[in-house]
């Protein structure tokens, strides 16, 4: 589904030139559960950027579904975000004035679906992910743990083929964090490729594969279970 | 369309939900939207509106100039003439105001009305609500009808559809109505009733009389050089045909349209610009305010990018909210324009042309609406395009790494408030320049003494006061009676008041100089007074004496002049003792002796220079040259130590009791002849004024604004810098140093401004230029002192930050 061949990304200020990604070459396949682990500041999230066509100031060659994305406009990479691409957040990033059900619909809106199409797949959601009651509340009227599962809810309502998650469990206590990682073992075994980015030991353990990064280098490639 | 309405639907909740950004917002678009729809509202009515008659772009008047350059108005053949030969128009007509008696219920009332000729309304183009306008021969012989105005039909006839055929008494004079004008018909001036000349029956033969205005109206397809170049060769053939009277009279043409708004184009221009400027500060000030916001919701603008919105979409959401908050701004700024657009009326100064048409109409709206869409675009535009061009991924890192961002921001941000400074500095010297003006213009002498005299003006002819005697007789009874009324002190009248009401003026020879060539007269305001006037409004005696009783109609003709006559005819050579007679010299002439020279009073306006003026009693003048003026009201002036207030109904009794029918108008105290001369200059100061304050305050906002966001940017420096032992005043020093560049490089730009743009300024100006470098540098100064107090909080926050929180906080 992936390829990365030789992957860079750097700031340059001034004459310095500081590497936050070196020479990532990575292929994940369609189907796939991998965890890209590392220390703070190792460029973990910077690939999950790059991942998801948010980050267009690379250089190497990302191979997405066959496509060049190297070769692709802005443009055409957001097309590829949109058709393909959900994301899971940390802190769970819910818009704020938007309520949940609303929340839901704004990957779809952005997807041009029609309206009336739009209310039945929200609908369809809210039930899936047994938020019915919630739809009319406001994030802030969520606890932590309701928070991310409306976030995870609104990354795959679009049936994206990739789901991207940064630190999705990173401000949830346990049982919730749990609850949260056994929804993605789900999608994923529904068909969703996942790519999560965590510090925890216990999240890599739900994924078939871990990459380490170290500074920006991949520091110890794939050594996982089968897919 | 949905899409839309659910960007609308949450910009308005997102909006909601700051309350205070949503309310500085409005209220900052609202002033500027509402100051300019107020101010086009006036532009609309008094320089767009086409004149209400049909084609007006082929109305033009014509006018003829002598001596020197100067121009005047018409001689009644000399009217004819042109009508007769001129080749370019359809047709031309001739008027004259004059004031009419209209006795009523309760007091009598003083009507303006106007003389015309008989296809007056013909050339015009007016369309006249009931009626007729007057029709061949109608203006031979004594006039018998009149064409009143919808005032005096609504008024005086209850708006009567039969009003037509009904007799109206003016002057105590009989005249069937035979039309009714509509409101909005001010040509010539605003007037209430026409009535048709009587040529024929007066000096209208004289060419030399020079007393009309003449309107014509072009044939199609003939433009404005074409008449002139006619009327001109008609003028040449006068001069040949008459060489006395016509030698060196020329032509000049101007259209109606030019005439009737020119002098208040100026101004009105100038305030237009002016409200520009305020409108585009208040987009800069948004835009800014909207930079600001746009911050606070990086993250939300990115999940909404990671959720896979376009830039547009993206942009779309943050215009959705500039469109609704331009829409609540556009309406409320309506809402104060309909205010201010009865304040301005009633503080414009006389004479703003077609003011009483100024409001809120379907222009003024469709106005006020394209400018709020070009707002919301201008200010909306800016802040989208940052949010489309923003990269999500740096939104998702850390703070470290979205300096590039954040400098690129605060670079925008800071290019606005620098436009805001060097526009809010061209307002400020236009206001102060303006200041200065009214100051010097208040400091002019303008030669005569306006406190303590109480002024007003009578019409002289009626029915009862067909001819110069009985005209003079009841002129010189009301002085009688004014001088007998307790505690006054002088009394006396004047064709003209001082300060622009009007002039009168002929050529005049010298006895012992040799006469002069035709063409090369020399010119003269005649100042025809009667009673003790000049002492009454404190012309300043130079040498000689004042007009005295004895100075009566069987006694030596005589005159005084004023210095400027003196110094233009006579070389600054003592004229007391020497003699002058109107016009050229023949074996008819009256020589008239110069017993005083009085100082010069500014007749014209307080700009304007003193012009020679001869001051001759009204009862020297032989029955012939009198005709020439009956038509004119007469201003009377009272000097009395008595208050206008207790005064004012001792002068209606005085000439009640001489004519009970005779209207009285434009009672009022002499100073105010001064304050009506400086008020087109006080009145566009006082909006400039408003404008340049409500320019330094949006300015002062902005500066603290990205103050304020450059002080919260650096709080880790500056706690770095206090860890390190700073002294508190220097970190403040530090702030205020960048706040103050900013402000000096906005004043730097706006001194540039102003320079170019002063200019359009000058003929508001007065002893005062546009690139005045006190000015200049007061301007600065202030703008200088509002930004640096503008840093001052920010400033002060600065040295309050704990360099531990600072330190932590990353």
């Amino acid at each position: 589904m992936i390829r990365l061949a030789n992957l860079e990304r750097y700031f340059e200020a001034g004459p310095t030139r500081t590497y936050v990604l070196r020479r990532i070459n990575l292929e994940i396949r369609e189907g796939e559960f991998l965890t890209i682990m590392g220390p703070s500041g190792a460029g973990k999230s910077t690939l999950l950027s790059i991942l998801g066509m948010l980050d267009n100031s690379w250089t190497g060659e990302y191979w997405f579904l066959d496509q060049a994305v190297h070769q692709l406009s802005t443009k055409k990479r957001i097309e590829l975000n949109k058709k393909y691409i959900g994301f899971v957040f940390q802190k769970y990033h819910l818009i704020d004035d938007l309520t949940v059900y609303e929340n839901l619909e704004i990957p779809l809106s952005y997807r041009d679906v029609k309206p009336k199409e739009r209310a039945a797949i929200v609908a369809e959601t809210l039930d899936r992910f047994q938020i019915v009651g919630k739809k009319d509340l406001y994030p802030s009227q969520l606890s932590g743990g309701q928070q991310q599962l409306v976030g995870v809810a609104r990354a795959v309502i679009a049936s994206p083929k990739l789901l991207l998650a940064d630190e999705p469990t990173g401000n949830l206590h346990s049982a919730q964090g749990e609850e949260i990682m056994e929804l993605f073992t789900r999608l994923n075994r529904q068909g969703t490729t996942i790519v999560q980015v965590t510090h925890s030991e216990r999240n890599a353990s739900y994924g078939h594969r871990t990459i380490h990064i170290h500074d920006g280098w991949v520091v110890e490639p794939a050594g996982a279970r089968a897919v | 369309m949905s899409d839309l309405l659910r960007d609308l639907r949450y910009a308005l909740r997102s909006l909601l939900k700051s309350p205070g950004f949503a309310l500085i917002t409005v209220v900052t678009l609202a002033l500027g939207i509402g100051a300019n729809t107020a101010i086009f509202s006036v532009v609309n009515a008094v320089l767009l509106r086409p004149l209400p008659f049909r084609e007006p772009e082929r109305l033009i008047l014509v006018r003829e100039t002598y001596s020197g350059g100067l121009v005047g108005s018409v001689s009644g053949p000399n009217f004819l003439d042109w009508q007769s030969r001129g080749r370019s128009f359809e047709g031309m007509a001739a008027s004259r105001g004059t004031a009419l008696a209209m006795v009523g219920e309760g007091e009598p009332e003083e009507v303006r009305g106007a003389l015309v000729s008989a296809d007056f309304f013909r050339v015009l183009g007016v369309e006249l609500l009931l009626g007729r306008g007057f029709a061949a021969g109608e203006d031979r012989g004594e006039p018998s009808v009149a064409v009143i105005g919808e005032r005096i039909w609504r008024d005086r006839y209850g708006a009567a559809p039969d009003v037509v055929g009904r007799t109206i008494r003016l002057s105590g004079r009989a005249y069937a109505i035979v039309g009714v004008t509509p409101d909005g018909m001010n040509y010539p001036g605003r007037r209430d009733v026409w009535l048709p000349f009587g040529f024929g029956t007066g000096q209208d033969t004289a060419r030399g009389s020079h007393s009309y205005d003449v309107l014509g109206r072009l044939k199609p397809g003939v433009d404005i050089e074409e008449a002139r170049n006619d009327l001109a060769t008609v003028a040449r053939a006068l001069a040949t045909e008459y060489p006395e009277t016509n030698t060196g009279r020329g032509i000049v043409t101007i259209p109606l349209g030019e005439d009737t708004t020119g002098p208040a184009r100026p101004a009105l221009l100038v305030l237009s610009g002016a409200v520009a400027l305020v409108l585009l500060i208040a987009c800069a000030n948004v835009a800014n305010l909207f930079l600001a916001r746009a911050v606070g919701r990086q993250r939300e603008i990115a999940v909404r990018a990671a959720l896979g919105a376009g830039r547009w979409r993206l942009a779309r959401q943050v215009m959705a909210e500039a469109a609704a908050l331009t829409t609540a701004g556009c309406m409320v700024g309506i809402v104060l324009a309909g205010w201010a657009v009865d304040l301005l009326v009633a503080l414009a100064p006389a004479g703003i042309p077609r003011v009483e048409a100024v409001g809120i109409d379907g222009t003024v709206l469709a106005y006020a609406i394209v400018i709020s869409t070009i707002v919301g675009m201008a200010f909306g535009v800016i802040p989208a395009l940052y949010v489309a061009g923003q990269d999500p991924a740096d939104s998702f890192r850390g703070e470290s790494r979205t300096a590039s961002g954040s400098k690129r921001r605060s670079r925008l941000r800071t290019v606005l408030v620098v436009a805001q400074i060097s526009l809010a500095l061209v307002l400020l010297v236009g206001a102060t320049l303006l200041i200065v003006t009214v100051r010097r213009l208040g400091a002019v002498d303008p030669g005569f003494r306006p406190e303590g005299v109480t002024s007003f003006q009578l019409g002289l002819t009626s029915a009862k006061r067909a001819d110069a005697t009985t005209q003079r007789a009841f002129l010189a009874r009301v002085i009688e009676r004014l001088e007998a009324i307790p505690g006054v002190w002088h009394a006396g009248a004047v064709f003209f008041l001082p300060l622009g009401s009007g002039q009168v003026n002929g050529d005049f020879s010298v006895e012992g100089q040799p006469p002069a060539a035709p063409g090369q007269e020399q010119f003269a305001d005649y100042r025809l007074v009667a009673g003790d006037y000049p002492r009454t409004v404190g012309v300043s005696l130079v040498g000689g004496r004042f007009l005295e009783q004895s100075d009566g109609a069987g006694a030596a003709p005589v005159v005084l002049v004023n210095q400027a006559l003196v110094r233009k005819y006579f070389g600054g050579e003592n004229p007391l003792g020497r003699r002058i007679t109107f016009g050229s010299p023949d074996s008819t002439s009256v020589w008239r002796e110069v017993v005083g020279v009085v100082g010069d009073v500014r007749h014209l306006g307080l700009t304007a220079d003193p012009v020679p003026e001869i001051y001759t009693p009204i009862r020297q003048l032989a029955p012939d040259d009198w005709a020439n003026f009956a038509e004119i009201p007469i201003s009377f002036a009272v000097r009395s130590e008595t208050p206008f207030a207790r005064l004012a109904p001792e002068i209606r009794r005085a000439v009640r009791e001489v004519d009970p029918e005779q209207p009285i108008s434009r009672l009022r105290e002499a100073t105010e002849l001064l304050s009506d001369a400086l008020a087109r200059q006080r009145f566009s100061r006082l909006l400039l004024v408003l404008f340049g304050g409500l320019a330094l305050t949006l300015a002062a906002i902005g500066v603290y604004g990205v103050m304020a966001h450059a002080v919260s940017q650096r709080t880790r420096e500056l706690g770095i810098r206090l860890a390190l032992g700073a002294h508190r005043g220097s970190v403040r020093a530090l702030v205020l140093r960048q706040g103050l560049g900013i402000a000096l490089l906005g004043i730097g730009l706006g001194l540039a401004g102003a320079l170019a743009l002063g200019r359009l300024l000058t003929s508001l100006l007065y002893q005062v230029s546009p690139a005045d470098p006190l000015v200049l540098a007061a301007a600065a100064l202030t703008l200088s002192g509002v930004s640096a107090l503008a840093c001052l909080v920010p400033a002060i926050r600065a040295t309050r930050v704990d360099p531990m929180d600072a330190l932590r906080s990353e």
